[in-house]
């Protein structure tokens, strides 16, 4: 007995010493070094460590395709691709800037971009951007946004654009006979007439769980038809009688209009209520476009453009969740100058084109914005009309802001839920909301 | 009617809450089954179905080879199963000590050892990153198992301690007046007894291995080294929610500790209502 045990103990410590010594990542013919470049059977290469802040499966094959057509291309260098699970992937990224073990590239939403580069994780991209010879390529108004370029230093580029929409069923508003609305009277009144809680048919469907307040801001910036955030004073227009007025008829819908359940939904569920036909519309962005086409089939299914707000100006708010995303170069990358180089290619016309087509996002090349599908398909073609329609305001999010993550998760969406179920007026929520951001812009200004 | 009521009330005491505790254990396994066995176009029809018609074995197919899932199911199992080993190994002779010896500031170590239970693992990443980066092994399966042994060590050694408690030194005092040593003691007498602690402790340490998040997101840049809880998550995008495949993995992943659990439950409980009792 005695002997068996000694033997199994002896067994299991040397599998672990074995393990310890040589359960590493990577193969026995190839050595990492230091400087960022990888030995492989004898000859020297430049490897490139490339993240995606969203590991869906979609993205694992876009990249494999592309980058495999860059190794292709540049046989010196070597693309090593890792998609991070979304839910934590913001938290990933922190660590892997405080630990400077950042890859060399990633792709990112641009809502982290300030709070990245307020930690000291990103490479200026100025001097590759001025000396850009593909620059003319591109609509350089989403280059230039306030939320990029940071105390004059440019962080990050975009690789696709975006804005919030209302996606709605049309068979379903023709039975009522009912018409995309012109504003937002309209838009409710759609919402009431669509809404037979008997049948469980409801006219909206709200995102009350992870990413409400940061979609329900895009609604609120149209409602009030405000093309800044703040005023000439430096306050914030969030909390201006408009918005109050709209946040209490949005928010009134809640139970009546949309689901009980709506109150905890995050993107999937409000997505998935939508797609079951419970709910005739819902606010979104252009990227859940393949799920519906999944869960309710091509034709079914179309998008309209926030209406015309009170003061008659048409507006569109590019935020967190419905804005831009692109690449930034991290510090500690040993090899900027080829990441750049990557950027560059993943960009091109080409891929641009296959990104955006594949993942239903507009593209920043002016080549690609003319390609037959964002000219022919419905949903591309309402798209591009808004960037094209020069009464259509665009107004950004103040994602300059380093606490903009932090106020909306910490603060805003659990006030949000507090709001739906009547614990908290729209009144004090809105100025919570606008002094948290009021002091943030200042601390913003006195930097 | 006093027959009948009795049966009555054995019935409703006995099967009805049985059934209904259960159904509320089982629905959500049952309908994640359902789901996983569904076409993606049928997951979100109205009315619903409560059995896939027709089923498909696609959402398998895709999790098991597209994903990457064949290899982080083995990942799993090599890091939870030497996670158990190294835990189950420490554990006995951290509790052999604890249970037979009297030393200065015991009370203190027992303080301190159970304490460390109490800090969120959140807590520990960036120094334990920064530690692995420091030894050359970020990123490699090695971190985890190292991770695990330290944070699972402490609450299983004291539970181990309640094992080694109920065992009467009588018997160690015996063996080792017929000439065993210390060691011989533990070998030959103390671990054959402790046969249920082992198997309940070392299930609990793969478990809790098998269903860590945190730490292999954290640690892990490679997607070669991922393990099946990291896997789950590649199916929830920001924008995305691939349902069918998701129930497909969850599945694969609920499979290795029911079958644990199916083997061991014997064990298991009487392990764990002998440690609790004796101490």
């Amino acid at each position: 007995m005695t002997r068996k045990l000694l033997c199994l103990l002896l067994t299991v410590l040397l599998v672990l010493a074995l393990t310890l010594s040589g359960c590493d990542v990577k193969g026995s013919n190839q050595t990492q070094k230091t400087d960022g470049t990888q030995k492989t059977s004898g000859e020297e290469k430049i490897k490139l460590d490339l993240w995606n802040c969203d590991s869906a499966p979609m993205y694992t094959d876009l990249f494999e395709e592309i980058l495999g057509n860059y190794m292709d291309e540049n046989p010196n260098i070597v693309v090593e691709y890792t998609g991070i699970p979304w839910d934590t992937s913001k938290q990933k990224f922190d660590t892997s800037i405080a630990t400077n073990t950042a890859p060399d590239l990633a792709y990112i939403v641009h809502s982290w971009v300030s709070s990245f580069a307020g930690m000291g994780g990103l490479v200026p991209l100025d001097n590759y951007f001025n000396n850009w010879a593909a620059k003319d390529e591109y609509d350089l108004r989403f280059f230039d946004l306030d939320y990029l370029i940071l105390d004059g230093v440019r962080y990050s580029v975009p690789c696709e654009m975006l804005y919030p929409v209302i996606w709605y069923r049309p068979d379903l508003y023709a039975e009522k006979n009912l018409s995309v609305p012109q504003d937002f009277d309209e838009f409710f009144a759609n919402i009431e007439k669509l809404t037979d809680k008997s049948k469980d048919q409801y006219g909206f469907t709200i995102r009350g769980g992870g990413g409400s307040t940061m979609m329900f801001e895009a609604f609120l910036i149209s409602y009030i038809g405000a093309d800044s955030y703040f005023d000439e004073n430096g306050q914030c227009i969030i909390d201006s009688p408009e918005g109050i007025e709209g946040m209490k008829r949005f928010v009134g819908m809640y139970n009546k209009y949309t689901p009980e359940s709506d109150i905890t939904n995050g993107y999937k569920e409000m997505v998935a209520v939508f797609g079951s036909g419970t709910a005739a519309s819902v606010m979104h962005n252009l990227t859940s476009l393949p799920m519906h086409k999944e869960n309710l089939g091509d034709g079914n299914f179309s998008t309209y453009t926030f209406p015309k707000a009170k003061n008659g100006k048409q507006v569109v708010c590019m935020c967190a969740v419905a804005g831009t995303a692109g690449y930034s170069i991290f510090k500690s990358s040993k090899n900027p100058d080829a990441a750049w180089d990557l950027i560059d290619f993943l960009i091109n016309r080409e891929n641009n084109y296959k990104w955006c087509s594949t993942l239903g996002v507009l593209p920043i090349n002016k080549g690609v914005l003319e390609e037959d599908l964002f000219t022919n398909d419905l949903i591309f073609r309402n798209a591009k009309e808004v960037l094209e329609n020069e009464n259509i305001t665009i107004t950004l999010s103040p994602l300059y802001l380093s606490d903009f993550d932090a106020i909306h998760v910490n603060l805003l969406e659990p006030a949000f839920q507090e709001v739906l179920t009547g614990k908290k007026s729209a009144e004090e929520f809105l100025h919570e909301w606008a002094e948290a951001f009021e002091k943030a812009e200042q601390e913003f200004r006195n930097k | 009617m006093t027959k009948a009521r009795k049966i009555l009330e054995n019935i409703f005491s006995r099967h009805i809450f049985l059934l209904l505790t259960m159904l509320f254990v089982f629905m959500p396994i049952y309908w994640a089954l359902v789901i996983s066995l569904k076409h993606e176009k049928d997951i979100m029809q109205k009315p619903v179905k409560l059995l896939p018609d027709p089923a498909t074995w696609e959402n398998y197919q895709f999790v098991w080879n597209k994903t990457g899932f064949s290899k982080y199911f083995i990942n799993t199992i090599f890091v939870s199963g030497l996670s158990a080993i190294v835990i189950v190994i420490f554990a006995v002779l951290v509790a052999y000590g604890l249970s037979r010896f009297r030393f200065k500031g015991k009370k203190s170590f027992m303080l301190i050892f159970l304490a460390t239970q109490l800090v969120p693992y959140n807590m520990l990443i960036i120094p334990l990153f920064l530690i692995y980066k420091n030894m050359g092994i970020i990123g490699s399966l090695t971190t985890l198992i190292i991770t695990y042994t330290t944070v699972l060590l402490p609450f299983n050694s004291v539970l181990m301690k309640s094992f080694v408690d109920g065992i009467p030194i009588e018997m160690e005092e015996a063996a080792m007046i017929d000439g065993c040593n210390r060691m011989g003691v533990i070998f030959r007498i103390v671990l054959p007894i402790l046969v249920p602690g082992l198997v309940a402790i070392g299930s609990f340490a793969f478990l809790s291995s098998w269903n860590e998040y945190i730490f292999p997101v954290m640690f892990i840049n490679n997607k070669e080294n991922f393990v099946v809880s990291v896997g789950l998550n590649f199916m929830i995008g920001q924008n995305v929610l691939m349902y069918g495949p998701l129930a497909a993995g969850s599945i694969i992943a609920l499979s290795v500790p029911i079958m644990i659990f199916a083997y061991i439950q014997k064990f298991l409980v009487h392990g764990l209502s002998a440690g609790a009792v004796k101490g």
